[in-house]
């Protein structure tokens, strides 16, 4: 199980709320204020497995159909605003959690700080 | 926080009443009436829905789904203080999924916590909602007590 969360669709969610005077410019913006490195990573696709091989036999077919269905996934995408309640989630209900080197390991699931200023994406996950 | 069932159908529902405390200003009320009509668009099975909020003598009070689950805390509490990962990562990931579709919105929730993730059992396992989306900020702010 893999899960990435990019701040990749904070900076549209901000000039969505920008445009939408219903809703807290200001807040939007202290949401996510992109920096390079971020900028470098929205650039990135965000996959989650790879396209299946042709399947021969029954396993490979089950093989690929899994794969496929991981290749579908689309990981969800976070608020940077929000790493921090997404981490102190964690955790209260896990209770074991390390910091180190900006990887936070919980149970042997890793979360990786991407990016320090700003904006954070952090990388839920598992093997791969 | 009630538990209720809705007259007409007999549909279990939450119940908040809130109460404004003494000073809260007409501005910072409808601010809050103004926010709780865009948190109402919020419409994701990971968040809690919003059903109908109203105003009751001088109480404002908001109908939300029913969890029969409980809170993530009290699972937690019930699993004697910790969660194994096993158990809490199909949680986190439906919390995930919520804040996704909340934060494409404009959206932080700024509250998170193991009492605002709520469950309903489906199945074998949980159904997992987040809960006071927005609400408890703007609650603060408004000048309300619940």
């Amino acid at each position: 199980m893999l899960v990435r969360i990019y701040p990749a669709s904070l900076r549209a969610a901000a000039q969505q709320n920008v445009e939408r005077p219903d809703c807290d410019a200001g807040a939007a913006k202290r949401l996510y204020t992109p920096t390079t490195a971020e900028a470098n990573l929205e650039e990135r696709p965000v996959v989650v497995g790879k396209a299946a091989p042709p399947a021969h036999g029954k396993a490979e077919g089950v093989a690929a159909e899994k794969q496929a269905k991981n290749a579908e996934r689309v990981p969800p995408q976070v608020a940077a605003g929000e790493i921090g309640g997404i981490r102190n989630l964690i955790q209260q209900a896990v209770g074991r959690y390390r910091d180190k080197d900006g990887t936070i390991e919980v149970d042997g699931y890793k979360l990786e700080k991407l990016v320090g200023r700003g904006g954070m994406g952090v990388c839920i996950g598992q093997g791969e | 926080m009630y538990r209720a069932r809705r007259v007409t159908d007999d549909f279990p529902v939450a119940v908040k009443v809130m109460v404004p405390k003494v000073g809260a200003s007409d501005k910072s009320r409808h601010r809050f009436l103004k926010e709780i009509d865009v948190i109402r668009e919020l419409n994701h099975p990971n968040i809690t829905t919003l059903i109908e909020s109203g105003v009751t003598g001088k109480a404002f009070y908001f109908v939300f789904d029913y969890c029969n689950g409980g809170s993530l805390a009290d699972l937690v509490f019930r699993r004697g203080g910790k969660l194994s990962s096993k158990a809490f990562y199909p949680i986190m990931l439906q919390c995930l999924a919520g804040l996704e579709h909340a934060h494409q919105r404009g959206f932080v929730h700024r509250d998170l916590k193991p009492g605002n993730i709520l469950l309903h059992q489906q199945g074998t396992g949980w159904l997992a909602k987040v809960a006071d989306f927005g609400l408890a900020k703007q609650f603060e702010q408004a000048g309300f007590s619940g």
